[in-house]
């Protein structure tokens, strides 16, 4: 009895460790399962996109993806704790603002010596392959390149009497009254006053007055007359009703999205966004259109925050050319038009790019010109630019709430940033 | 026992069964927290491989940051408030629910269901209700009439004080069963020969009802002060420690440091002097265990 009894557990055992680890053996060998991270996919907006992204990976190579997401402002630390806790992670996106972080780290590969030299230069532009190479490795691969700059409501503008967005800083303020007076409902600028996006795009208003963060030398200059007049310039849009705070770039865009927001800044996601709340692709620039930042003086450079998104691979990634063929199926022709038609995101690959699709696109035409003079972010290159922007933010915040003088917050902002470096 | 005396004595055992619970003890929680306690004396980065000793630097850094003062400040406001609140409210709650009125069990189970609910959950839900632009909050006030246009969670006069209102409402369920326990432990013969003598129900309740349930209060204090002082969800989703640092409580100070400026050393520092205020908390809640065993 007691023999029975061990030969029927011993078979159970046999029957059971056969069905889980053979299976799984066998389904190893046949497929490979990649994981793929970032945050876009986790934007409702892009979730179809995305999903369609996977579908084609999956049909094309038979090997299956999964994503893993998060919001944008957790994805340098989570991609971070991923790779250092040995999880499992191929390929993510990583933006400009993350990309240094992850190179400092010592997480990624060369994508170089995973797809080869040629086959980078044959398919971007150089311009776009430059903003991935830190001291000649290739870690990131062009993936969407665009720029924050402003974007409008020609719509809104029309019903308060503009039919051209405004040029200069007193045109932009008159334009804000003139809505404010149209419909008190309506932000007329969702300028961010919380998170990171607060103290990111506070500089290309300070490169407007003159200012920075730092000068060529490195030497901090965010608290110079420059800064204090754009921040001063703030608290004044801020007084008179223009600008609203507990407002970051996630709430600007839907209310934008709803059109209950005229001005504000992004990239050309802004597009997704507006789709998503039932406008057809081939409407949206009647209800969302790029602008030139408004300049102090005629004539001026207007400025603009270089943007993109870029691919990379995982130094400890056992499935880097896995992780490549998804890489060359989401730059594929087909793929990168679909994102950009549905999500606006212009294409890099030299082939996309000159389609009519994109060429003849009004919304990504004026997204080009007035992107033309974009400049990196100060901050691009350094492993701490999450620390200097919610520095600024913070600081940005005192002046809003009448707890700073500007030139106190930027005083003390000065004085962070000093210590952090 | 004669037995047992052939083989392992009753010590011998005590510590055998004692070793299990020990060995997860040291990995789970000992280890890590003087791990923490070592980390604070290096410059241990999250992006660098390669970390050095640098004495008490990390300490000085600390309290020479402008800022330090002001987080511990809110840290406390927060502390005191998230934890009077619902306590008042939990102890009125619990003292209506204790009359056993009809229906006092249906409410009773549906107060509950706040505190099962996820705290990211609440901070979401809560951030909508106080959301500037399209909340709860400023639409009923322009229904009533008024502006309805405040920023609730954009003032730095408000935002503490809404995160603590989403605290209360997470926390006074846990409160109001503590305290219902503990009223329905209190001697109603006590009452009834008190109000025999003339005692008001104000009387019954400070001479009676809080001194039997003064260990039960002294416990739930204490528990609650220390919740509170770790607490970081709310304070995360509804504000993440803004605007202006109104909302920036030690725990915020700790997550930002480790995981957003990559500091692993001063963030481990700000988190060991954060567990010394906390061990002043829960001494007194031990002192109090043992002095009800």
């Amino acid at each position: 009895m007691k023999k029975e009894r061990m030969a029927t557990l011993g078979l159970g055992v046999v029957m059971m460790g056969t069905a889980l680890f053979g299976g799984a053996t066998v389904q190893a060998e046949e497929q490979t399962n990649i994981v793929w991270a970032g945050w876009s996919g986790e934007e409702e907006a892009s979730k179809p996109i995305f999903e369609r992204m996977m579908n084609a990976y999956r049909e094309q190579t038979g090997d299956e993806v999964t994503w893993v997401g998060f919001t944008w402002a957790d994805a340098a630390q989570q991609l971070l704790i991923r790779c250092q806790g040995g999880e499992q992670l191929d390929i993510s996106q990583a933006d400009i603002s993350i990309f240094n972080t992850l190179v400092q780290a010592n997480v990624l590969a060369d994508w170089n010596d995973i797809v080869g030299e040629d086959f980078m230069k044959d398919t971007f532009e150089e311009s776009y392959l430059e903003v991935g190479n830190i001291d000649g490795k290739q870690y990131g691969m062009p993936w969407t390149m665009a720029a924050i700059t402003m974007v409008y409501n020609p719509e809104i503008l029309s019903a308060a009497g503009w039919d051209e967005p405004p040029v200069t800083l007193d045109e932009f303020e008159q334009c804000m009254a003139d809505i404010k007076a149209y419909d008190s409902e309506i932000i007329p600028y969702a300028l961010s006053t919380k998170d990171v996006t607060c103290g990111a795009d506070f500089v290309p208003w300070a490169w407007t007055f003159g200012g920075g963060i730092w000068d060529e030398d490195g030497n901090t200059i965010i608290n110079n007359e420059a800064g204090v007049k754009a921040l001063d310039w703030y608290c004044d849009m801020l007084n008179k009703g223009y600008v609203t705070m507990d407002v970051g770039r996630s709430e600007a865009r839907q209310m934008f999205a709803q059109g209950k927001v005229a001005f504000y800044d992004d990239a050309v996601v802004a597009k997704s966004q507006v789709i998503s709340n039932g406008v057809a692709p081939d409407d949206v620039v009647n209800v969302c259109a790029a602008m030139l930042r408004p300049v102090k003086n005629e004539g001026d450079k207007p400025q603009a925050v270089q943007w993109g998104g870029m691919l990379v691979v995982y130094k400890n990634s056992e499935y880097k050319e896995q992780a490549a063929e998804l890489a060359k199926v989401l730059n594929s022709d087909e793929i990168a038009l679909d994102y950009f038609i549905n999500g606006g995101m212009p294409p890099v690959t030299k082939s996309a790019a000159n389609t009519d699709t994109v060429k003849n696109d009004p919304y990504i035409n004026s997204f080009i010109e007035s992107t033309a003079t974009a400049r990196l972010e100060e901050t691009a290159r350094m492993t701490n630019a999450n620390e200097i922007k919610t520095i600024l933010t913070e600081e940005i915040q005192f002046a809003l709430l009448g707890q700073k003088t500007s030139q106190e917050a930027l005083d003390d902002a000065a004085a962070r940033i000093g210590s952090a470096n | 026992m004669g037995e047992r005396r052939k083989g392992l004595t009753d010590t011998q055992v005590g510590i055998l069964l004692i070793i299990p619970g020990l060995a997860i003890f040291i990995a789970v929680i000992l280890f890590p927290f003087v791990d923490a306690i070592r980390m604070s004396f290096t410059d241990k980065s999250m992006l660098m491989p390669d970390w050095d000793y640098i004495g008490l630097n990390n300490y000085r850094d600390v309290f020479n940051d402008p800022y330090f003062l002001k987080t511990v400040g809110t840290t406390a406001a927060f502390v005191l408030a998230s934890t009077a609140l619902p306590f008042i409210l939990g102890l009125i709650w619990a003292l209506l629910l204790n009359q056993g009125f009809k229906g006092s069990e249906f409410l009773r189970g549906v107060t509950l269901v706040n505190w099962i609910i996820p705290g990211t959950a609440i901070g979401f839900l809560w951030s909508w209700i106080f959301n500037g632009q399209y909340g709860v909050l400023n639409g009923i006030i322009k229904m009533l009439g008024g502006e309805g246009n405040t920023a609730w969670l954009g003032q730095t006069s408000t935002a503490l004080i809404c995160v603590v209102i989403a605290r209360t409402w997470q926390m006074l369920p846990w409160y109001m069963a503590f305290l219902l326990g503990g009223l329905q432990g209190v001697e109603l013969d006590q009452i009834e020969a008190a109000r025999i003598d003339g005692a008001g129900n104000w009387k019954c309740f400070t001479k009676i009802v809080v001194p039997s349930m003064k260990n039960i209060i002294y416990l739930i204090l204490a528990m609650g002060l220390v919740g509170n002082l770790q607490h970081f969800d709310l304070p995360w989703t509804m504000v993440q420690g803004g605007p202006a640092r109104a909302t920036t409580t030690l725990s915020l100070e700790v997550y930002n440091t480790a995981f957003k400026n990559w500091d692993m050393g001063k963030a481990a520092t700000i988190g060991t002097v954060w567990a010394l205020l906390l061990a002043c908390f829960s001494i007194v809640y031990l002192k109090q265990v043992k002095d009800s065993d």
